[in-house]
């Protein structure tokens, strides 16, 4: 039993030997790739550090490190670097394709001793390179096949072996890592170059672009990058612009707000019309900003076109300038058209007014007329009939007679009232007569004071009791002018200050000369006018009566009429203390009218 | 003033009565006229062909006749009657213009005044009788200077 243990031990001492062996050769392998790699961090340096080990190691005539640039499963045999070694030479490798095409379909490591009858790969046109035998193994990174190692006719002329295969697998395993890390990192550098390159195309476009371009972080929201027109629209120096906040210099909310500029994020574009830049000793201008989110180099970055649009503003501006004084001229002929229109419907309302006044006078004359000359005859007669009674032949007892004394007395009375009431019949229709004097409508002289005072008997019911009505004449003259027009201006001057004065109260009226202007001021001790209704009162249709009391004519009848005389109408006010209205008008009364013909 | 050898004649016309009625009243009591008062311009005529006036007072607005037109027909009939128009204030300048062609005498304004109108009609009746003695002193003279003539052509006769 012994005996038959002790081979058995021997044997497997011998084994164990042989194993630790490989192991220490694995190891020593290990540490030289190990240290190859650590050496260099170049891709190409890797590889031939790589294929000079599995030379050495397998003692084989050439290696070969392929690695797949594009790793999609679909297509395969598209891109492929090709290192292939040579003494000291990397010499074309030309099967390639159909090698990696194998390995990438079955996974596995592929060993051939005899190439040349082997069809597995099929038909290769190999090239320089003489094949007898080959032994490949897949690069795994993460999983993944990024490439293969290669080996090449055994240097003994034997074939490879399966322990070939398990050192060039343990080879191929611990580089592949090392050479897909560098394989990243020279394609990282590569594009790093491209964006590199692609940074300053950028940049040359920018600065040739006619528009003024400004470059801002997206994150920062300050300027990175600016083209010279973007420093000369800006007026802002290159050297003080980079770092900038974009807002500093392109006061918008939109570039403000962090909120609003982040949204840059989701819509990519941003387009604002007419900002306006300012700069120092200049015009300001007016731009179009067009912001856009876009990628330079690994930033986000927001690029920002300003189009100058001052000319186009300016245009706009004076288009919207001639607009608006088209707009106010229309609005003017508009006013200018209701104003007449306004005075028209006065001038018409008055004269069918005065139209009805002469009516009615007219038709007052015979009863008036009648009872004034009865009232006289009346008089008359009882003059008459004391007469008769005190002469001698009137009998005593009739002429002391009681009763018919009395009956005397009380005619006498009625007599003397009849003649009182008589003449203020007689004088009020002489005063409608006077207002209206429709026969008078041509320019003539007439005494201020005159028309003031028939004016004054028309307006008495508005006055009453309750206004005292104070006069203060100067010596003025006669006036040039059309009467009616002039006592209807009187007329409303007094209607509106008799409603002025809420209870009692007083109205002066003054006249005097100023030179060749004679003045009328009817002044009240009234509420007075606001001061915000001050600039309105001339206005027509203004008024303050309430809707049915006042037409909100008045006044602007009486301020054209005024002016039509060649004068005016001005008025001073103070709440609680009263209003002055004063008429101005010109002796010689030239009508603006007359004047324009003349 | 002169004085008449007659009892002067006033006709009165107006549509209106009340006016008749004031009018004559007032001369009543005031003068020892003889006053005619019509409300018809058309009755009026009527007394003018029959009689003699003096003095015609119209209103000037009737409805059958303007007193224009009255106070000339009866120029026609009665060319020494004093005319004068009573008128409406309205009225007073399409009277006006008559004046020439009727010849009036005097405008008299509704309402009127008594004295007024009395020293209008006491002064327009002078002119009348005056324009009557006038007449008379011209016919007369007519008279005598026909007589003559007649005196003067029997000289002649008896001489030759």
């Amino acid at each position: 039993m012994e005996a038959e243990e002790a081979p058995k031990t021997l044997i497997e001492l011998q084994e164990e030997n042989q194993r630790l062996r490989r192991a220490l050769e694995e190891l020593s392998i290990l540490n030289q790739i190990g240290s190859v790699i650590s050496s260099t961090m170049s891709l190409t340096g890797i590889v031939e550090s790589i294929v000079e080990v599995s030379v050495a190691q397998l003692n084989v005539e050439q290696g070969a490190v392929m690695l797949l640039q594009n790793m999609t499963e679909g297509d395969p045999f598209r891109t492929m670097a090709r290192k292939a070694y040579s003494g000291s030479d990397i010499v074309p490798f030309r099967f390639g394709q159909q090698l990696t095409g194998w390995m990438l379909k079955n996974q596995k490591p592929l060993l051939i001793n005899n190439f040349q009858e082997d069809d597995r790969l099929g038909a290769i046109a190999t090239g320089d390179l003489e094949i007898r035998s080959l032994l490949s193994v897949p690069l795994r990174a993460k999983g993944q096949m990024v490439g293969l190692l290669n080996v090449f006719n055994k240097q003994s002329g034997a074939g490879f072996t399966k322990d070939d295969q398990k050192l060039l697998s343990i080879i191929a395993s611990q580089s592949a890592q090392v050479v897909e890390n560098a394989r990243l990192y020279e394609e990282l550098q590569s594009k790093t170059a491209d964006l590199q390159q692609s940074e300053s195309k950028y940049r040359s476009l920018m600065q040739e672009a006619g528009e003024a371009i400004l470059l801002a972080d997206f994150t920062s929201r300050r300027i990175m990058e600016v083209n010279d027109e973007g420093v000369r629209v800006t007026g802002v120096p290159r050297d003080f612009i980079r770092g900038r906040a974009l807002s500093s210099v392109i006061p918008v909310d939109d570039f403000a707000d962090a909120e609003a500029f982040a949204s840059l994020a989701e819509v990519g574009r941003l387009q604002l019309s007419n900002v306006k830049l300012e700069r120092r000793n200049a015009e300001p201008n007016y731009y179009d900003v067009n912001a856009s989110l876009i990628h330079y180099g690994d930033h986000k970055a927001v690029q920002v076109i300003c189009h100058d649009v001052t000319e186009r503003e300016k245009l706009a501006s004076h288009l919207r300038h001639h607009a608006e004084e088209l707009e106010n001229e229309v609005h003017q002929r508009t006013r200018d058209l209701r104003d007449s229109q306004t005075r028209l419907v006065q001038q018409e309302k008055m004269a069918a007014l005065g139209r009805l006044v002469a009516g009615v006078a007219h038709e007052m004359n015979t009863p008036i007329g009648t009872i004034t000359s009865n009232a006289d005859t009346l008089a008359r007669s009882l003059v008459k009939l004391r007469g008769i009674l005190k002469s001698d032949s009137c009998p005593e007892g009739v002429r002391n007679d009681r009763l018919l004394n009395q009956v005397l007395t009380v005619l006498d009375d009625i007599s003397r009232i009849n003649g009182m009431a008589c003449e203020r019949i007689v004088a009020i229709v002489g005063s409608l007569r006077n207002f209206a004097r429709l026969d008078e409508a041509e320019l003539k002289t007439a005494d201020l004071h005159e028309g003031i005072e028939s004016t004054l008997t028309l307006v008495n019911h508005e006055l009453k009791n309750r206004v005292a009505v104070k006069k203060e004449y100067g010596d003025i003259p006669s006036i040039r002018c059309h009467p009616n027009q002039i006592n209807q201006v009187f007329m409303n001057l007094l209607v509106n200050a008799a409603q002025a004065v809420k209870d009692k109260g007083e109205i002066t009226i003054r006249t005097a000369r100023e030179g060749d202007i004679v003045s009328v001021q009817i002044s009240d001790n009234g509420v007075g006018i606001p001061p915000d209704n001050l600039q309105s009162i001339f206005d027509p249709g203004f008024t303050t009566k309430g809707v049915g009391v006042g037409t909100g004519l008045g006044l602007s009848i009486c301020f054209k009429i005024a002016q039509d005389h060649g004068g005016r109408i001005d008025v001073e006010s103070e709440l609680g203390k009263g209003s002055t209205f004063t008429v101005r008008l010109p002796v010689s009364g030239q009508p603006v009218v007359a004047q324009n013909q003349s | 003033m002169t004085a008449p050898d007659r009892t002067p004649v006033l006709l009165i016309v107006d549509d209106e009565e009340m006016v008749l009625t004031s009018l004559r009243s007032f001369l009543m009591l005031e003068t020892e006229y003889e006053v005619l008062t019509y409300s018809s311009a058309a009755e009026a005529l009527e007394a003018v062909k029959a009689r003699t006036i003096d003095l015609v007072v119209s209103d000037y607005l009737m409805p059958d006749m303007t007193g224009i037109d009255l106070l000339l027909e009866i120029k026609k009939l009665q060319p020494y009657a004093t005319r004068i128009l009573l008128t409406g204030y309205a009225d007073k300048e399409n009277a006006i213009k008559a004046i020439n062609e009727v010849g009036l005498y005097q405008y008299v304004e509704k309402p009127w005044d008594n004295n007024d109108l009395k020293l209008i009609i006491e002064n327009g009746l002078e002119r009348r009788f005056l324009m009557e003695k006038l007449e008379q002193k011209i016919t007369e003279v007519q008279q005598v200077q026909q007589n003559l003539q007649d005196i003067q052509a029997q000289i002649i006769k008896a001489f030759m």
